[in-house]
C-alpha cells in the first residue's frame, strides 16, 4: 500500500480575535491517498480555505500534525517548508496571483527557476504546460490581456511546473462565470485523471462533483464529514 | 528570470512612482554630494594655492596669519641664516604693503597693494604677458602688475609705473618714482578686480625712502631630501622666537578655526540629507510593498524563501539607488559650480580658492553612505515582506 501524499491528524486551528478566540477547525482528520481527487465543501467561513494553508504549509495549526510524503512539517523550519511548497505542492488560488509584470509564460518559468530548473528545460516544460491548459498562443501575453479563465488557466500551468505530489486549489472558480469555471474544472479533472493528487476547497457543485471523493467541513463541530451525515 | 530581472519589471510597473524614486534620490544624494564636496573643498583648495607657489614652509613673527601680526625684524640677515639650514632649499621674505600709483602724470592715482620680494621671487604669480621680474641685482626699479591694474591704470609691459609722490593743486610736491612694467601677472592669491603689484623689496624699500629691513612673512621650501616637517623643527630650533608652520599645518589651523563654518555646515546638512534619503526611499519601498502584500504571499505560497523575497527588495532598491546616484553625480557637479560662484562672490576671497572641491575618496564616501542608507531604508519593507503571515495575507486578499 502507498504512502499518503498528504495526512492531517487531530488538526485544530484557532484564531484569536479581540472579541475573542474563533475556532475555524476542530480535530480534522484527513488521508489523501496518491492520485485521488477530494472536494471539499461547505458555507463561506467554514474554515475550508483554512484547512488548506494548513495542509499547503503556509500556516500553522493550532494542535494536531500535518504529514506531506510521510514527513511532519511541524519539524521542518521556514526554508524547508519553501522548498516543500515549491517542489511537492502545487497552489491555485481564487486571485490567480499571477505577476502582472510577466508574461503567462514567465510566470509559468518562475517557480522552475526558483527550484533551479536550467532555462532551457524550463522553456520547454513552461510551453508543453501552456499547452496542456490550452494557452499554447498566449506564451507571450501578460495577465492584463488575459481573461479571468485564461488567467486561471495560466495559475493552473504554474501549479504544475515542479510536477508536484498534489495541487491544492482553493476556490478555483470563485472568480469566474459558469462557463467558465465548468471550463476550470474540466481542467483540474483532467489533471487528476493525469496522475497528480488534487484537492479543491470549493462551494462550486459542479466542480464539487467533478472530484474523486467529497467530503464536507463546517457545522457546529468544525470538522470533516461525509457528505449527508448528520452532525 | 533573475531576480534583478524581477526587480527592473517590478519597477517598470510603476513607471512614474519610479521615476520619482529616482528623481528624489538623485536630488538629496546630489545635495549630499555637494556637501562632501564642501566639507573639506576649502582647505584642499587653500592648500594646493600653498603648494603652488612652490614653497612648503612658512616663518611668522607670531602665530598671527601672514600680513595680519607683527612683521619680521632684521630680514636680510635671517634669510641668510635660514638659507644656510640643512634641510633649506630656498627661502623667500615677503613685504606687504599698499602705495599711491598712476599711469601717467595726469592721471589720478589708484591705491595699489604692493609685495615685496626679497630672495627667491618665483611662485607667487604666473605671467602672462611680457617678461617676469628679472634676477637680482637687476630687477631693482621694475614691477609686474596683474591685469587689473594694468588695465585701470592703462599700462602695458615696458611701460612705466608712477609710484608714490605727493600731487598739490596739480603740481608735484614730491615727485612719484618711475619703475618699469616687466610683464602682466596673475597673482596666486588674486582678488576679482583688485589691482596688485610685485617687486623686489628693495626698490619696493627704495619707494619708502628708507631701509626698515623688515617682511610680513619667510617662505621657505625644504630640500630634495627634507620633509616639511623636518624643515619646520629645524626652522624652531634654530630660531626659537619665530613660528614656522608647513603648509599642511597652516591648512591645519585654518581648519581648525576659519575654514570650521563650513566643516559644520556640511556636517549638518549631510546628515539631513542621509536621513531624508533613508526616509524617502523607506516610504517609497513600504508603500510598494504594502501594495503587493498579495503577490508577495502568493509567491511565499508558491515556495519562495524569505531571503529571495528580500533579494528581489534589495534588487529594486539597487536599481533605484544606482540610477539616482548616477544622476546625482551629475546634478550634484553642476550645483557645486553654481554655489561656488555664488559663495566666491564674497569679499576678500581669492580667485582661485574654490568651496567645492573634488578630492580623493570623496567618490567614494558619497557611493557608500548613500549605499549604506539605500541598505538600512529596506531593513523596514524587507521584515514586511519577509515576516508577513502567508495565510492571513492570502484570506485577507481574497476579502478585500
Amino acid at each position: 500500500m502507498s504512502r499518503p501524499v498528504v495526512e492531517a491528524r487531530g488538526l485544530t486551528k484557532i484564531f484569536p480575535m479581540p472579541s475573542g478566540a474563533v475556532t475555524a477547525l476542530q480535530e480534522v482528520d484527513l488521508l489523501l491517498d496518491p492520485g485521488e481527487s477530494v472536494a471539499i465543501t461547505g458555507p463561506s467561513g467554514c474554515g475550508k480555505s483554512t484547512l488548506l494553508h494548513l495542509l499547503g504549509c503556509v500556516d500553522t495549526p493550532t494542535s494536531g500534525q500535518v504529514l506531506i510524503d510521510g514527513v511532519d512539517v511541524a519539524g521542518l523550519n521556514d526554508a524547508a517548508r519553501s522548498r516543500l511548497r515549491l517542489t511537492t505542492i502545487g497552489f491555485v488560488f481564487q486571485r490567480f496571483f499571477l505577476l502582472p509584470m510577466l508574461t503567462a509564460g514567465e510566470n509559468v518559468d518562475l517557480p522552475q527557476l526558483e527550484a533551479g530548473a536550467i532555462r532551457r528545460d524550463c522553456r520547454r516544460r513552461t510551453l508543453e504546460l501552456l499547452d496542456y491548459v490550452g494557452l499554447a498562443d498566449r506564451v507571450g501575453h501578460r495577465p492584463s490581456q488575459l481573461s479571468g479563465g485564461e488567467m486561471q488557466r495560466v495559475a493552473i500551468a504554474r501549479a504544475l511546473a515542479n510536477r508536484p505530489r498534489i495541487v491544492l486549489a482553493d476556490e478555483p472558480t470563485g472568480e469566474l462565470d459558469e462557463v467558465t469555471g465548468e471550463q476550470i474544472a474540466a481542467l483540474l479533472h483532467r489533471v487528476h485523471l493525469d496522475g497528480t493528487t488534487v484537492l479543491i476547497a470549493t462551494h462550486d457543485r459542479n466542480l464539487a462533483s467533478s472530484a474523486h471523493r467529497r467530503l464536507v467541513l463546517g457545522g457546529r463541530d468544525h470538522r470533516l464529514h461525509e457528505p449527508g451525515v448528520d452532525r | 528570470m533573475t531576480l534583478a530581472i524581477l526587480a527592473w519589471r517590478t519597477l517598470l510597473r510603476q513607471p512614474a512612482r519610479a521615476v520619482l524614486g529616482v528623481f528624489g534620490v538623485a536630488a538629496v544624494a546630489a545635495l549630499l554630494f555637494d556637501m562632501l564636496l564642501l566639507a573639506g573643498g576649502l582647505a584642499t583648495s587653500f592648500r594646493d594655492l600653498l603648494d603652488s607657489t612652490g614653497f612648503d614652509v612658512r616663518v611668522t613673527a607670531t602665530e598671527a596669519l601672514p600680513g595680519m601680526g607683527p612683521y619680521l625684524e632684521g630680514v636680510r640677515d635671517l634669510v641668510a641664516d635660514i638659507d644656510e639650514l640643512d634641510h633649506v632649499a630656498d627661502v623667500a621674505a615677503v613685504a606687504l604693503g599698499t602705495i599711491a600709483a598712476r599711469g601717467s602724470e595726469d592721471q589720478d592715482a589708484i591705491s595699489l597693494p604692493i609685495q615685496g620680494y626679497l630672495g627667491t621671487v618665483r611662485g607667487g604669480w604666473k605671467v602672462l604677458e611680457g617678461d617676469d621680474l628679472p634676477r637680482e641685482p637687476a630687477s631693482s626699479g621694475t614691477v609686474v602688475i596683474n591685469r587689473a591694474a594694468a588695465e585701470q591704470l592703462d599700462l602695458d609691459p615696458g611701460d612705466e609705473l608712477l609710484l608714490g609722490g605727493l600731487k598739490i593743486r596739480d603740481r608735484w610736491s614730491a615727485p612719484p618714482q618711475r619703475c618699469r612694467i616687466t610683464g602682466i601677472v596673475e597673482f596666486v592669491f588674486e582678488q576679482g578686480h583688485t589691482p596688485s603689484a610685485a617687486m623686489d623689496l628693495d626698490t619696493m624699500e627704495g619707494l619708502a625712502g628708507r631701509k626698515p629691513d623688515r617682511a610680513a612673512f619667510l617662505m621657505v621650501s625644504s630640500a630634495p631630501a627634507s620633509a616639511d616637517i623636518e624643515t619646520v623643527q629645524a626652522i624652531r630650533d634654530r630660531f626659537p622666537n619665530l613660528h614656522a608652520y608647513s603648509n599642511a599645518q597652516y591648512v591645519q589651523q585654518f581648519q581648525a578655526h576659519d575654514f570650521s563654518y563650513f566643516r559644520q555646515i556640511a556636517v549638518v546638512i549631510s546628515t539631513l540629507t542621509v536621513f531624508f534619503t533613508f526616509l524617502l526611499l523607506t516610504a517609497l519601498l513600504t508603500v510598494s510593498v504594502n501594495q503587493r502584500l498579495g503577490e508577495v504571499a502568493g509567491l511565499r505560497a508558491l515556495g519562495f524563501r524569505r531571503r529571495r523575497i528580500v533579494a528581489m527588495l534589495m534588487w529594486e532598491t539597487a536599481v533605484t539607488v544606482v540610477v539616482g546616484l548616477v544622476l546625482a553625480v551629475a546634478v550634484g557637479a553642476a550645483l557645486a559650480v553654481v554655489l561656488d560662484g555664488i559663495l566666491h562672490d564674497m569679499p576678500g576671497l581669492p580667485d582661485r580658492l574654490h568651496f567645492f572641491v573634488y578630492r580623493h575618496g570623496v567618490l567614494v564616501r558619497f557611493v557608500g553612505l548613500i549605499l549604506g542608507t539605500g541598505l538600512l531604508s529596506l531593513v523596514y519593507p524587507a521584515w514586511i515582506a519577509a515576516r508577513l503571515p502567508i495565510a492571513a495575507t492570502l484570506r485577507k486578499e481574497i476579502t478585500t
